[in-house]
């Protein structure tokens, strides 16, 4: 296979895995940590100060197989581990497929490559539930990872900023409550927590190269590190340049980003 | 010549005995100021447990490079407290190919932090005569260092690890060791000279510029020991990611071609292989002592910079 088809399907895969993860964690990682921030040294703030270590310093591969383990063991009827169970062909590796609907074949083309997407284009419902199955325990395991370190940015950012003076203004102005906290206090606490996410992304695609290994997932990582093992060169430079563009692009949007929550930098 | 100098405060040689006393004294007060936080206190507890582990295995363990197999057992044994466990297996069971779990991640814990502390301490040694000289001198030097060390940043750990790893052919030890060891110091070389940078303009360099000490001798007795602060912590807090790291390239693979390796991640894989639905101990328990060991380095790492971070210390 031609280096850039390679890419061409093997990379969405990663990057449905990074856009998922790192949505979620943010979704979940920005409240918390403000409630942590505002419940500072109380019970919410030590549980999510435990989970946050625990988080960061679990060993993504290991987390990986762990959840496998207690998915297999704990809840067998989901079904969420395992091969894709519609298709008789691998929709990784094909750009099309035959799949079976009931009994009869139908053509399954990968405009996108994304098979949560192509599900959706092609309206099979069955194969969109499937894809998004086996996208869950993946994306838990980058989530949990990665969540540790939004956590604490978030938290020790807005303990910061709420030492400030403009937020006691704030406050003896009267202001209500959340206004206070969402206005004043995690405003300039998201700053740090944004160059955070974009520079996790340099983690997470290290990380996405263990998660995909654990899950045989077949992306960027995965194909990475098989081309390492049997020897492939053009395989090795397209994924090294592959990671590098896509990190060169994170930065980018990440600064632009920080110039939009910010009124005071100015590109 | 080949007379002992005895200078006015007792230094032979160079050594001078009360500055001496005097940095042993601010680091019992560090101790104590450490031990009085209870999580610093327990990761320091655990990492000197740790320490203590691959000093053991280093002098009093037979072997202490290779697993033993038992290929007359070779179908894992789940250790006695687990649900359905016999005393047969022990208190850490076995593993694939009859591998004792308990003694085998003994010895991994030996492989894996004496690994990862050569990373960690040969990174933090270069980084910080680098990163010194980078912030002294300034100019042209510095310029090319931190656009270097931007580019290092910018690249996942992993995918340059697997790609010059490639490049050179080799997936040894030495070859793993040196490429980290090439990722690792611009962490140091950054937070020394960004030290370095406010402490040259501070008071007592001026002074011992002004008594005609080289910049070689400001750089090394003045300048570098005052910097050094923010490096403990981060050599805390890299042992348990570095060590994370070659469980991971062991698991993916990188062991050197030596099946029986010793090595935390290599353990999780010889679990794996042995369907790890079946025999669940296998993969959690190597997991678990990877994961002690991080947790502690954490909490040892910010109770460290607690301590350390004059502006912390209240």
């Amino acid at each position: 296979m031609p280096v850039t088809q390679a890419i061409t399907v093997f990379f969405p895969q990663t990057i449905e895995l990074a856009i998922t993860s790192t949505v979620l964690a943010t979704l979940i990682g920005i409240p918390t940590g403000t409630i942590s921030a505002l419940r500072k040294d109380k019970l919410p703030d030590h549980l999510t100060r435990i989970f946050a270590l625990v988080g960061y310093s679990i060993p993504f591969f290991w987390l990986g197989l762990l959840l496998q383990i207690m998915a297999i063991s704990l809840f067998p009827q989901w079904e969420i581990t395992g091969g894709y169970s519609l298709t008789g062909i691998d929709p990784h590796q094909e750009s099309w497929a035959f799949i079976f609907v009931g009994d009869s074949p139908v053509l399954f083309s990968q405009p996108t490559h994304f098979l949560v997407v192509d599900a959706a284009i092609h309206g099979s419902w069955s194969v969109f539930v499937d894809a998004l199955k086996h996208l869950v325990l993946p994306t838990l395991t980058l989530t949990i990872g990665v969540l540790g370190v939004i956590l604490r940015m978030v938290r020790s950012g807005m303990v910061d900023s709420m030492n400030q003076d403009y937020v006691k203004t704030a406050w003896s102005k009267g202001l209500p409550d959340w206004v206070v906290t969402r206005v004043h206090i995690r405003r300039n606490a998201l700053l740090p927590a944004v160059t955070v996410i974009g520079l996790l992304f340099a983690g997470l695609l290290g990380g996405v190269v263990l998660v995909e290994d654990v899950f045989a997932w077949k992306g960027i990582g995965y194909w990475a590190t098989q081309a390492v093992l049997r020897f492939d060169p053009g395989g090795v430079m397209g994924t090294t340049l592959i990671f590098a563009i896509f990190l060169v692009l994170i930065n980018l949007i990440a600064d632009i980003l920080y110039a939009y929550l910010d009124p005071r930098i100015s590109l | 010549m080949g007379t002992v100098t005895v200078s006015r405060q007792g230094s032979i040689l160079g050594f001078d005995a009360e500055a001496w006393r005097r940095r042993m004294r601010e680091y019992r007060l560090l101790l104590k100021l450490l031990l009085k936080s209870p999580p610093a206190a327990i990761g320091l507890i655990i990492v000197l447990v740790y320490l203590a582990i691959v000093v053991y295995d280093q002098f009093f363990v037979a072997q202490n490079d290779v697993m033993i197999p038992n290929f007359n057992d070779t179908l894992p044994r789940a250790p006695f407290w687990w649900p359905g466990g016999t005393s047969a297996g022990g208190w850490f069971g076995t593993t694939n190919n009859g591998i004792d779990l308990g003694d085998a991640m003994l010895k991994a814990i030996r492989i894996d932090l004496m690994y990862s502390s050569f990373v960690v301490l040969f990174g933090a040694l270069v980084g910080c005569f680098i990163g010194v000289f980078a912030g002294y001198r300034g100019g042209l030097f510095d310029e090319a260092l931190m656009r270097a060390t931007d580019v290092t940043y910018s690249i996942p750990f992993l995918v340059f690890v697997i790609a010059a790893a490639f490049a050179f052919g080799r997936r040894d030890f030495l070859t793993t060791n040196l490429i980290l060891l090439a990722l690792w110091w611009p962490t140091y070389a950054r937070l020394v000279r960004a030290q370095t940078l406010s402490v040259k303009e501070l008071k007592f360099v001026e002074a011992a510029r002004a008594a005609g000490a080289s910049d070689g001798r400001i750089m090394m007795k003045h300048v570098l020991p005052n910097t050094l602060a923010p490096v403990f912590v981060q050599i805390s807090l890299d042992l348990g990611v570095v060590t994370q790291i070659f469980a991971a390239l062991n698991f993916i693979g990188f062991n050197a071609g030596n099946l029986f390796l010793p090595e935390l991640g290599n353990l999780i894989v010889i679990g794996d292989v042995a369907s790890f639905t079946s025999y669940p101990w296998t993969v959690v328990l190597p997991g678990v002592v990877l994961l002690i060991f991080t947790v502690a380095v954490n909490l040892l790492g910010d109770g460290l910079r607690d301590v350390l971070d004059p502006r912390a210390r209240r």
